[in-house]
């Protein structure tokens, strides 16, 4: 594995570290390429008073929970057990914060190690603010058959969730993360997810973004693939004043494979940011990037979607698309698709596209009698269910789809 | 069924229709053919409702009442269908939902029961069995990866499961092999009865082998120039469009 990190020897150190990174405030320099298109001056201009609400309704979480599934509740990034079912056999669920205390060998190779938090802001500060955390393990040659929910309320007006996910040998399991805020005023989070998945391990892991209109959300995926492992990822970003994604995806072993898409609603005046790095490390790698977003009213988005292929990454394919639909005319997109090859015998192909409704499609519906506004109902639709088909979960599709046609009654 | 009365109409301030008179009655098949740019899918488009075009003058009539203003859908739930010379590719719309949608739509604006996805399915089978496709083409997307073949076929499924009373079938003959407009052309023939009617505007008489039209029409630079029998389409065939041009200039000069 080529890490370009230095081993540290403990907790105490990364967080120095990472102390340093959150005081040098020049990573956040709108100017900068990475935040050119983001409303980050905004962000730093702002203060995020600190106020708690304990005051949970239980009936209003088991509202969210979806059919057939491991449901675990974590409250402001701390898992609450007694809102959360059974953990079955095979799988370990710790609080990650006393891991990392005790510093056990898994621990230390993939805490703070997955997410490159030096290169980071969000990530670093995510390591100096986070309290509990959650750790998943699941053991080797285990199937888990159930999806395990994650379902994140956040009452605090700033919160610093973060989990580290293990998938050991031949593990097969799913992972729906569901952030949800309850909060009143202005409000942040900040998540830090970090996955390695071990030899043939195979993960599908969905996102559901769902933040109140006044909720800034700071997300960073990031994953280590090991040999033959599969990862399968939906991103869905539904609601949210800014929401910042940051995705890495490091093929690291021969054999691994990496499907990742994406979802965002955005309307009003939201912003909407992807940037996503997938990394071809090994030879014999394979990633395929698909993310889709409507947008309507005067939102904003980008999406900035770089493809790295090492020296050493021969007879790799990749393929990464970002098609976005403008329902408004004060609805705006930056899409920037970048490949970086440093191997020579590769597959990659990139594409992105910008329009709106086809008016031709659009009369040929209308043309066999279909209304204008029930044409347009399905030719959004039908652009969405190219990222909805891959969850293949009816229940969360059924979530999801509602929130695609309450933004056509917006636009 | 259609009266089309002295029609005007043009494409960003282009005239491109320059006083059509038609009338089609029920039961009919007419036949519209002429040169590369005489507007007639001009007509088709502006018959359906195109809003790129607009009616300078003149007055469309269907089953005695003026259509000029309605939007597309409300022609096509009156019973007015055009098979598009270029079908439209709609990635990610299912073939049969849009159909099952279009005919549930044109249904509930008649005032009729709709059909569920069960008895739709039931008619699909059926009718793709007329223009000799398999069922797993309902399945696909609209439109999108088929060949030009299998677009036009498209269309007549779309039509005979729509069942309109007046079909304008705009070039549904071209970019076919011998067998698919065999296929196509006995897919409409079943589909012909005393009260439906046809416009078909093609360049070729070879489909008319097939579809025994009552009456050819000439469309010249914006205007119906002659008309006539089957007869005329072979004419055509054989000695091309400048003499009926010749002989307009001859007549306009006398």
């Amino acid at each position: 594995m080529e890490n370009q990190l230095v081993e540290f020897s403990s907790f105490d150190e990364i967080n120095k570290k990472a102390n340093i990174i959150c005081d040098d405030k020049s990573i956040l320099n709108p100017k900068s390429e990475r935040w050119r298109f983001t409303p980050i001056r905004e962000y730093n201009a702002l203060t995020f008073s600190n106020l708690q609400n304990t005051n949970i309704n239980l009936d209003s979480i088991q509202s969210y929970r979806f059919k057939n599934v491991i449901l675990f509740v974590i409250i402001n990034g701390k898992l609450d057990l007694q809102l959360s079912d059974s953990i079955p056999n095979g799988i370990q669920i710790e609080n990650l914060n006393k891991m990392v205390q005790n510093y056990p060998g898994s621990i230390k190779s993939s805490f703070s190690k997955i997410s490159n938090f030096q290169e980071n802001y969000f990530s670093a500060e995510n390591i100096t603010q986070f309290n509990n955390g959650l750790f998943i393990n699941v053991d080797a040659n285990i199937i888990i058959d159930k999806p395990i929910q994650l379902l994140n309320i956040q009452t605090d007006t700033i919160s610093f969730p973060r989990t580290l996910i293990n998938g050991e040998e031949n593990s097969q399991f799913t992972i729906i993360e569901q952030y949800i805020n309850l909060t009143k005023s202005e409000s942040k989070s900040n998540s830090v997810v970090e996955v390695s998945l071990q030899n043939g391990s195979n993960l599908k892991h969905i996102c559901l973004q769902n933040g109140m209109k006044d909720h800034w959300n700071f997300y960073n995926l990031a994953v280590n693939q090991y040999k033959n492992s599969l990862f399968t990822n939906s991103i869905i970003s539904l609601s949210g004043k800014r929401i910042v994604n940051d995705i890495y995806c490091n093929l690291i072993e021969e054999g691994t494979s990496a499907d990742i898409s994406g979802l965002y609603l955005i309307d009003d005046n939201s912003h909407c940011d992807n940037h996503t790095i997938i990394n071809h490390i090994a030879p014999l790698t394979f990633s395929n990037e698909n993310f889709k977003g409507i947008l309507t009213g005067k939102a904003s988005g980008v999406f900035n979607g770089l493809i790295k292929v090492m020296p050493d990454a021969q007879k790799i394919n990749s393929s990464q698309t970002n098609r976005n639909l403008l329902l408004s005319i004060d609805s705006k997109m930056n899409s920037n698709p970048q490949l970086e090859i440093y191997a020579d015998d590769v597959k990659c192909s990139h594409g992105s596209t910008i329009g709106q409704i086809d008016d031709e499609a659009l009369f040929y519906m209308q043309s066999r009698g279909i209304s204008k506004s029930d044409a347009t109902k399905m030719l959004v639709k039908g652009f969405a269910d190219e990222i909805l088909n891959k969850i293949k979960i009816k229940s969360i599709i059924d979530f999801i789809e509602p929130k695609i046609e309450q933004l056509m009654g917006n636009s | 069924m259609l009266n089309i009365k002295n029609l005007h109409a043009s494409v960003e301030e282009k005239k491109i229709l320059k006083g059509i008179n038609l009338i089609v009655n029920p039961g009919e098949l007419h036949v519209i053919m002429g040169p590369n740019g005489a507007g007639k899918s001009t007509l088709a488009s502006v018959l359906t409702g195109k809003d790129k075009f607009k009616i300078d003058n003149g007055e469309i009539l269907f089953e005695g009442q003026i259509i000029n203003e309605l939007p597309p859908e409300e022609r096509a739930c009156k019973g007015m269908f055009m098979s598009f010379q270029y079908p439209i590719a709609i990635p990610g719309v299912n073939n049969m939902y849009f159909l099952k949608e279009a005919l549930n739509s044109q249904k509930k604006y008649r005032g009729e029961t709709q059909l569920d996805s069960i008895d739709f399915l039931g008619e699909m089978k059926t009718k793709l069995k007329y223009v000799g496709l398999e069922e797993s083409f309902i399945h696909r997307p609209v439109n999108d990866g088929f060949s030009g073949g299998e677009k036009k076929r498209n269309e007549i499924l779309q039509m005979i499961t729509l069942e309109p009373k007046l079909s304008i079938l705009d070039e549904t003959d071209s970019g076919l092999d011998i067998d698919a407009l065999k296929i196509i052309s006995e897919g409409i023939n079943n589909f012909r009865n005393k009260d439906r009617s046809f416009i078909l505007i093609t360049h070729y008489q070879r489909m008319l082998d097939y579809l025994k039209p009552d009456f050819v029409h000439v469309m010249i630079q914006g205007e119906l120039v002659k008309s006539g029998d089957k007869s005329l389409a072979l004419e055509l065939e054989n000695k091309g469009y400048s003499w009926i041009l010749n002989e307009k200039v001859e007549t306009s000069k006398s």
